[in-house]
C-alpha cells in the first residue's frame, strides 16, 4: 500500500476514486520542527543530551572568548608595522637586489604550473573563479575605499625645552624634524588639548617619543588609583587571612598617587612657534605661533622632504603637543643597487616613496626625520582607525603580487584548459607536460636563484643572504628532491637479499632515524669542514645544511618507500619471475612504481613534515622564515613586537603547510595513489 | 599506441649510438680473450657474483669512511683536538640553572652530561604522560556527537600539526611565559584568601546524589523522574534566589525564619491559586491533547519545589550559614616559573608502605584467585573494583594505624647556634622547624608542603620549574597531542561498527562497551602509530636549546664549544639518542605484543 502513495511535496491531494480504501490511513502531517531542518540539526548536533547541552555552552564560551581576545588585540593593541616593514626579510632574505626580478619570474612561472597542474587533474568551476577574482578586486577596492571614508588620525609632536622624566625614561621634545610629503596635500597643525587626565591617558595616535611618554605617565596613574581603589575594597572586606591583611595595609602605606600630569607638566598651556621649510631651497612654507584654537594650514608645494622646527618662544616649563594632520611616520630602508648605497624613505600611511635627499643638520649628519620606531601607532585603536592605518597599508603592499600571481595561475589554467577541450589526446598530454613543467622547475630554480657568472641577467648571487620563505622552501625542495633518489636506493637496499648491503643500509636509516634532527644539523656545521675542507666557509653555509637535510630525509623518504613496497602483492614480483624478466627489470618496471604511486600520500605528509623541520636551521644560524623572525624579534626597535612576528610566521606556515595536506587527502581520496589490484 | 612507441624509439636510437662503440670494444678486448674466458666463467656462477658485489660495496664503503676518517683525524690533529674520552675528567666550570645539589661548575665534564641526560628524561617522561592524556580526550572530541566540540577539536590539531614545533615553542616561551607577572604578583592557585562555602550547596549535593540514586536505582517511571527532575531545580534556584535576597538586598521583603507569618500564607495562597490554575487549564481536554505528555509532571514538579523551598525559608530551616575556608596558595605561576607543592614521605611513611604493599598483595591474589574462579564456574565478579579496594582499604588502615603513635613532646631546636629543647607545639607555633625536622615529627606517613617564599621571593620550599622547562613542555605536550588526537581518532574509528553494535545488542553499558569492545580493539590499532609519537617527542626534546633548557644536547653543545671536542660530544649524544629511542620502542613493542596477544 506504501508505494501506492503519491510523492509528499507541496499540496498533497488525497486520492479521490478510492476513497475508502485508505480510510485508517492516519492524517498527512509535516514531519515536526524537531526532526528536520535547521532546529533538528542544532537540537542533535548541539544539544542532544544534558552533557551536551553544557559542553555545547562551555565550548562557546571558549571560543568566543578566545576570538574576542585575539580580535581586541590585532585590531586594538598589535603594531603590524614589524610585519610591513619587513615584508621582503620575511619573504626572501635580505638578497641582492637583483635576484628581485629573477625571483618574481620563478614566481609567476610557478604560478603558471599550478594553473597547468590545475586544469590537468582537475576542474575549478567558474563559481570559484567569479570568487577569486572578486577576492582580488576588493584587494584594491577596499584600501581605497578606506582611505576615501577614514581620515587618518593626527600625528602628535611635542615642543618646549623641558626634560620629561617618567619611570626609567627620560626625553626632551626634538626641535627639527625633517618629513616627507606629497604635491597639493594640505597639512594642518593645530595645538592638542585635553579636557582631562583620561583623555591624554586615553590618546591613540602616532606619537612622538615626548607625547607618549606623557600619554604612559597618564595611564600609569590612572592604574595606580585604580590598584589603590582595589587595595582599599579588600581591605574593607571579609575575604583576606591576617598574613594578606598586613601585606596589603604596608603596600598601601607605601603606594602613592603621583601628581596629576596634566597640570604638572602643563601640557599645551603655551603657544607653539612652528615654522616649516622646503628642503630643496630653505624656502619657509609656512610659520606661526599656535596657540589654543589657531590653526596653522598650508598645501605642500611638491613631493619631497620637509622640515619642521617647533619651539615654545616665551621662556616657561610647558610643553606643546601639536597634533599634525598630513604629517606621518616614514620607514627608511637602504640597500645597494650597482655598487651604489641607495637610501629609501617610504612614508607608512600611504607608501609615499622618496629617494634620498634627506636634510642635513648645520654640522653635516642626517637631520633626525620621523621614523616609525619612534613614531608608531600607540595606544588602543579603534576598528576604524586600525583598518586605515593597519589593513590599507598591508593590502597595498601585497596586492599587485597576489593579482599578478593569480593571472599567471589563470593563464596557465585556461590555456592548459583549452588545449584539453581540443581534442580528446591532448588530455594525456597536458598531464604528461604538468609533470614535466614542475621537473623543469628544478634547472630553472637553480639558474634563477643560484646563477652564474659574475655579472649579465643570471650573475651568482651570495648563498649567504638567502632567506626567509625563499630559502625554507628551497630548503624543502632540495632535501625532498635531492634525497628521493638516495632513499629508493636505500629502501632497496635494505630489502636486498644481500647481507652486506642491507646491513649498511638498516644501519644507516636507524641511525638517522633515531637521532633528532637538530644534532645532524650541528653535526654538518661542525663536521662537514673537516672533511670536505672547500665547504668551510661561511658562504656555504646553506650547502652545509643542505647536505644534511638531504642525509636526514633520505633515511624517513627509505622507509615510506619500502612501506609501499612491502605492501604490494607478492604476485606482482613473481609474475615479472616467470616472465623471465632480470631483476632490476621487476623493480624498474612493476614493483617499483607501484609502490611509489601507493606512498604519494606519505611522500606529501614527509614534504609538509620537512618543510616544517627546516626551522630548526635557524638555529643552526641560515636565516631561514623563522631565523628572520628571530632576528626581527632580537632588534631593540622590534623586541615589543614580538607577538605580532610570531603570529605572523605562525600563519606563513599554517598557510603553506595546510594547502599541502588538503591537496594530499584530495589525491588520496580520488584513489590516484591506490595500488591497482585488477 | 603512437604514444607507447616514443620510449621504445629512444631506447632503439640509444643502441645504435652504442652500436659503433661495442664493436670497438669487442675489437680491442679479442687477443686477451683466452685470459678472460676463466673469468667469465667463473664470473657466470650466481653466488660468485653475489659475494663479489658485496666484497666490492663493502671495500667502497671502508675506503669512503676510510678517507672521511683520515681526512678529518689530519684536521683534529692539526687543530690538536684529537678525540678522547679523558675530558670527562676535567673540570667542566659552568654553572648549570637546572642541576642536583651535587653539580658545580667544580664538577666534571661527565657529571655535566648525566645533568644533561637528568634533565632530558625529566621533560620526556613528563611530556610523554602529559601528551597521552591530552591527546585522548582531544581525540575523543574529534568523534564527539557534538558539533562544536568536534569542530574546536578539529581547529586545535589542524592549526597545532600544521605549524612548526620551534614556532611554537618560541611563542610559548617568548610571548606567553614572558607576559607572565614577576614574581611579586604571582598567579596563585587557589588565590590566597578567605572563601565561604554555603552549607546550602552541601545540602543540594547530597540531596542530588540521594535523588539521583532513587530514580536510577529503582525504576521510576518517567513521570515521578521528571517531576522530581523539575521539583529539585525549582527547590534550589528557589531557595538560592530567596537567600540572594535576604543578604544582598536592603529592604527584601521576605523574612527568613519568620514562621508562618502573614507573608507565608500569602505566598502559599498565591502559589495554590497558579497551581490550581495550571492544573484547571492543563485539564482542558484539548489542551490536554496538544501538550507533550510530561508537561504535567513538569508543572506538577515545579510547583511542588518551589512552594517546599518556601516553607523551607519561612521556617528559617534553609541554612543560611557558610564554612570558613582559609585558602593557601598552592602553585605560584610567574616570570621565574611554576612552583608546585611537594608531597614527602616522612619518617612513618615506611611502616605505612608496608600495609600499601601488604594490599598490593593481596589486591594481585584477589585478582588472581577470581580470574580462576571465573573460568572455573564462569560467574563474574568484579575483580578490577574489589582490587582497587583492598589496597585503598589498606593504605586507609595504615594511615591510621601508623598515625596513631603520639608524636615527641619535644623537639631539639638550634637558635643562635645552640641547641635547645623545646616543646614540639611551640615550636611549630614559632615556625622554627625547619624540613627536616617536620619530616621527623610528623604523625602521618606523607607530608603536603605547599611552596613558602622567603622575604626576597625565593622558594624555600615547593617544586620549582623553571619558564624554559614548562615552556619546553608545554610545546612539545601541545604538539604531540594533536597528532595522538588524530591517532586516537582514527583508532577508534577502525573498530567496525558490527562490534559496537553486537555489544549494545548484548546490552553492555556504555562503559562496558568502551572498555571491553572499543578501546582493546582501537588500542590495537592505536599503539604501533602511538609509539612513533613519543619517540618523536623525545627527540624533538633537543629543541630546548633554542631556550636555554638544560637538556642533553644543550649542554653538550656548551661543553663541545668549551673543550672542543667535538667528535666525542657528537659520540655521546647519538648514543643517547639511540638509547632514548630503543628504550621506547622496546618499551612499546612489549605494549603491542601484550595487545595482540589478548586479542588473538
Amino acid at each position: 500500500m506504501a508505494e501506492s502513495l503519491p510523492p509528499m511535496s507541496g499540496h498533497v491531494t488525497k486520492p479521490t476514486v478510492h476513497n475508502e480504501a485508505y480510510f485508517d490511513e492516519p492524517e498527512r502531517r509535516r514531519p515536526p520542527i524537531t526532526v528536520v531542518g535547521p532546529v533538528a540539526w542544532v537540537r542533535s548536533n548541539l544539544f542532544g543530551s544534558t552533557l551536551d547541552t553544557m559542553l555545547t555552552v562551555v565550548g562557546s564560551l571558549f571560543l568566543l572568548f578566545t576570538a574576542l581576545t585575539l580580535l581586541q588585540w590585532s585590531v586594538g593593541a598589535a603594531n603590524w608595522y614589524a610585519i610591513i616593514f619587513n615584508m621582503r626579510l620575511f619573504l626572501v632574505g635580505r638578497v641582492e637586489t637583483f635576484l628581485d626580478l629573477r625571483l618574481s619570474l620563478l614566481a609567476l612561472y610557478i604560478a603558471l604550473v599550478v594553473g597547468v597542474n590545475l586544469a590537468a587533474w582537475s576542474i575549478v568551476r567558474a563559481r570559484v573563479w567569479q570568487l577569486w577574482l572578486a577576492g582580488l578586486v576588493s584587494l584594491f577596492v577596499i584600501p581605497w575605499l578606506i582611505e576615501a571614508s577614514i581620515a587618518l588620525p593626527p600625528t602628535y609632536l611635542g615642543a618646549g625645552q623641558r626634560e620629561i622624566v617618567s619611570g626609567s625614561v627620560t626625553t626632551r621634545p626634538l626641535e627639527r624634524v625633517a618629513f616627507i610629503g606629497r604635491s597639493g596635500e594640505e597639512v594642518v597643525f593645530t595645538l592638542a588639548e585635553f579636557a582631562s587626565e583620561e583623555e591624554l591617558a586615553r590618546l591613540s595616535s602616532f606619537t612622538d617619543v615626548v607625547t607618549n611618554t606623557l600619554r604612559n605617565a597618564a595611564r600609569n596613574r590612572l592604574l595606580e588609583q585604580e590598584r589603590r581603589a582595589t587595595i582599599e575594597e579588600r581591605l574593607a572586606g571579609q575575604r583576606l587571612t591576617e598574613r594578606q591583611r598586613a601585606e596589603l595595609e604596608a603596600e598601601w602605606a607605601e603606594s602613592e598617587l603621583p601628581p596629576p600630569i596634566r597640570e604638572t607638566h602643563q601640557v599645551s598651556a603655551a603657544p607653539v612657534a612652528v615654522s616649516v621649510r622646503a628642503s630643496w631651497n630653505d624656502e619657509v612654507l609656512a610659520s606661526g605661533l599656535i596657540g589654543s584654537g589657531d590653526a596653522l594650514r598650508f598645501t605642500l608645494p611638491q613631493d619631497g622632504w620637509y622640515m619642521l622646527e617647533k619651539h615654545i618662544p616665551v621662556q616657561d616649563e610647558s610643553i606643546g603637543l601639536l597634533a599634525v594632520a598630513g604629517v606621518y611616520p616614514i620607514f627608511d630602508r637602504s640597500f645597494i643597487r650597482d655598487g651604489e648605497r641607495i637610501n629609501q624613505y617610504v612614508r607608512a600611511t600611504d607608501r609615499l616613496l622618496i629617494e634620498g635627499g634627506r636634510p642635513r643638520e648645520a654640522d653635516g649628519g642626517d637631520m633626525l626625520m620621523l621614523g616609525i620606531i619612534d613614531h608608531q601607532y600607540k595606544g588602543l585603536r579603534g576598528i576604524d582607525e586600525y583598518l586605515r592605518v593597519m589593513v590599507a597599508p598591508f593590502l597595498q603592499q601585497i596586492n599587485r603580487s597576489l593579482a599578478a600571481f593569480s593571472a599567471f595561475i589563470a593563464l596557465g589554467y585556461f590555456g592548459a584548459a583549452w588545449l584539453k577541450q581540443r581534442e580528446e589526446r591532448f588530455v594525456q598530454t597536458v598531464r604528461r607536460a604538468a609533470v614535466w613543467l614542475w621537473l623543469a622547475l628544478i634547472p630553472l630554480a637553480f639558474i634563477l636563484i643560484i646563477g652564474v657568472g659574475e655579472s649579465g641577467p643570471i650573475q651568482a648571487s651570495d648563498p649567504q643572504l638567502w632567506g626567509g620563505l625563499l630559502l625554507t622552501l628551497l630548503l624543502t625542495t632540495v632535501g625532498i628532491v635531492v634525497a628521493f633518489p638516495i632513499g629508493i636506493a636505500m629502501a632497496l637496499g635494505r630489502r636486498s637479499s644481500l647481507p652486506a648491503i642491507r646491513i649498511a643500509s638498516t644501519l644507516y636509516i636507524e641511525l638517522v632515524r633515531g637521532v633528532p634532527l637538530i644534532t645532524l644539523l650541528f653535526m654538518s656545521t661542525l663536521m662537514v669542514p673537516f672533511v670536505v675542507p672547500s665547504l668551510s666557509g661561511p658562504d656555504s653555509a646553506p650547502y652545509r645544511i643542505m647536505i644534511a637535510l638531504i642525509l636526514f630525509s633520505a633515511a624517513y623518504l627509505a622507509e615510506i618507500v619500502r612501506g609501499g613496497l612491502q605492501g604490494l602483492p607478492p604476485g606482482q614480483e613473481e609474475a615479472g619471475k616467470a616472465v623471465g624478466l632480470p631483476a632490476w627489470r621487476i623493480t624498474l618496471h612493476i614493483t617499483l612504481p607501484q609502490a611509489l604511486r601507493a606512498v604519494i600520500p606519505a611522500l606529501v605528509g614527509q614534504f609538509i613534515s620537512l618543510y616544517k623541520d627546516t626551522s630548526l636551521v635557524a638555529i643552526a644560524g641560515l636565516i631561514d622564515l623563522t631565523g628572520v623572525a628571530t632576528g626581527i624579534a632580537g632588534q631593540t626597535e622590534f623586541q615589543a613586537l614580538r607577538r605580532e612576528t610570531y603570529f605572523y610566521i605562525f600563519i606563513i606556515y599554517f598557510i603553506f603547510s595546510f594547502v599541502m595536506s588538503l591537496v594530499s587527502r584530495r589525491v588520496e581520496a580520488s584513489g590516484a595513489g591506490a595500488v591497482r589490484r585488477e | 599506441m603512437i604514444q607507447r612507441e616514443a620510449p621504445f624509439r629512444i631506447r632503439q636510437g640509444i643502441a645504435a649510438l652504442l652500436r659503433p662503440l661495442s664493436a670497438f670494444l669487442a675489437g680491442v678486448l679479442r687477443p686477451f680473450l683466452p685470459i678472460l674466458r676463466p673469468l667469465i666463467s667463473v664470473l657466470a656462477d650466481e653466488r660468485v657474483r653475489r659475494i663479489l658485489g658485496q666484497l666490492i660495496f663493502a671495500a667502497i664503503l671502508i675506503f669512503f669512511f676510510w678517507l672521511i676518517g683520515t681526512t678529518a683525524a689530519n684536521e683534529l690533529e692539526q687543530k690538536g683536538l684529537v678525540p678522547t674520552f679523558r675530558f670527562l675528567n676535567l673540570r667542566s666550570g659552568f654553572e648549570i640553572s637546572e642541576s642536583p645539589g651535587w653539580y658545580s661548575g667544580d664538577s666534571s665534564y661527565g657529571r655535566a652530561f648525566v645533568v644533561g641526560m637528568i634533565n632530558t628524561v625529566r621533560v620526556v617522561v613528563l611530556g610523554l604522560v602529559l601528551a597521552s592524556v591530552l591527546g585522548l580526550f582531544v581525540g575523543v572530541f574529534l568523534l564527539s556527537s557534538n558539533w562544536l566540540i568536534r569542530s574546536i577539536a578539529r581547529g586545535y590539531v589542524e592549526l597545532l600539526r600544521n605549524t612548526p614545533l620551534l614556532v611554537q615553542i618560541f611563542v610559548w616561551y617568548f610571548v606567553v611565559m614572558f607576559s607572565l607577572p614577576r614574581i611579586q604578583d604571582a598567579i596563585t592557585l587557589p588565590n590566597e584568601g578567605i572563601t565561604f562555602i554555603s552549607l546550602r550547596i552541601v545540602l543540594w549535593l547530597v540531596l542530588w546524589l540521594v535523588l539521583g540514586r532513587y530514580w536510577r536505582a529503582w525504576g521510576v517511571s518517567v513521570e515521578r523522574r521528571v517531576a522530581l527532575q523539575y521539583g529539585f531545580t525549582a527547590l534550589v534556584v528557589v531557595s538560592e534566589l530567596a537567600a540572594y535576597g535576604h543578604h544582598e538586598i536592603d529592604g527584601w521583603p521576605w523574612a527568613w525564619g519568620a514562621g508562618l507569618s502573614g507573608e507565608f500564607w500569602g505566598y502559599l495562597f498565591v502559589s495554590a491559586v497558579l497551581l490550581a490554575l495550571v492544573w484547571g487549564v492543563y485539564n482542558v481536554e484539548t489542551v490536554k491533547q496538544r501538550m507533550a505528555p510530561l508537561w504535567r509532571p513538569r508543572l506538577l514538579g515545579i510547583a511542588l519545589g518551589q512552594l517546599l523551598a518556601g516553607t523551607l525559608f519561612s521556617l528559617g530551616w534553609l541554612p543560611m550559614a557558610a564554612f570558613r575556608l582559609e585558602l593557601q596558595p598552592a602553585v605560584y605561576i610567574s616570570i621565574r616559573g611554576f612552583v608546585f607543592p611537594e608531597i614527602l614521605p616522612t619518617a612513618r611513611f615506611a611502616s605505612w608502605f608496608a600495609f600499601v604493599a601488604l594490599g598490593i598483595l593481596l589486591a594481585g591474589f584477589i585478582w588472581v584467585w577470581l580470574g580462576r574462579r571465573t573460568e572455573d564456574t564462569g560467574q563474574p565478579y568484579p575483580r578490577g573494583s574489589l582490587c582497587i579496594a583492598a589496597v585503598v582499604g589498606l593504605a586507609i588502615i595504615g594511615w591510621v594505624v601508623v598515625g596513631m603513635a603520639d608524636a615527641p613532646s619535644h623537639v631539639v631546636v638550634e637558635s643562635q647556634g645552640e641547641a635547645e629543647i623545646m616543646p614540639l607545639v611551640e615550636a611549630k607555633a614559632e615556625g622554627t622547624l625547619g624540613t627536616e625536622a617536620l619530616l621527623l615529627t610528623s604523625t602521618r606517613p606523607l607530608m603536603l608542603q605547599l611552596p613558602t617564599q622567603n622575604r626576597f621571593g625565593r622558594f624555600l620550599t615547593g617544586v620549582e620549574f623553571t619558564p624554559e622547562f614548562m615552556a619546553l613542555l608545554l610545546g612539545l605536550v601541545i604538539y604531540t597531542s594533536s597528532f595522538i588526537a588524530e591517532i586516537v581518532r582514527a583508532g577508534i574509528q577502525a573498530v567496525p561498527r558490527g562490534q559496537i553494535e553486537a555489544g549494545r545488542a548484548l546490552g553492555l553499558s556504555q562503559t562496558q562497551l568502551l572498555t571491553r569492545i572499543i578501546f582493546p580493539q582501537a588500542l590495537r590499532v592505536i599503539i604501533p602509530p602511538l609509539g612513533n609519537q613519543y619517540l618523536n617527542l623525545s627527540k624533538n626534546s633537543s629543541l630546548a636549546i633554542t631556550i636555554g633548557y638544560a637538556d642533553t644536547f644543550n649542554i653538550t653543545t656548551t661543553i663541545m664549544n668549551q673543550s672542543g671536542q667535538t667528535v666525542t660530544g657528537f659520540f655521546i649524544v647519538m648514543v643517547f639518542y639511540l638509547s632514548l629511542s630503543l628504550l621506547i620502542s622496546a618499551i612499546m613493542n612489549a605494549i603491542n605484543s601484550r595487545f595482540r596477544l589478548v586479542t588473538r
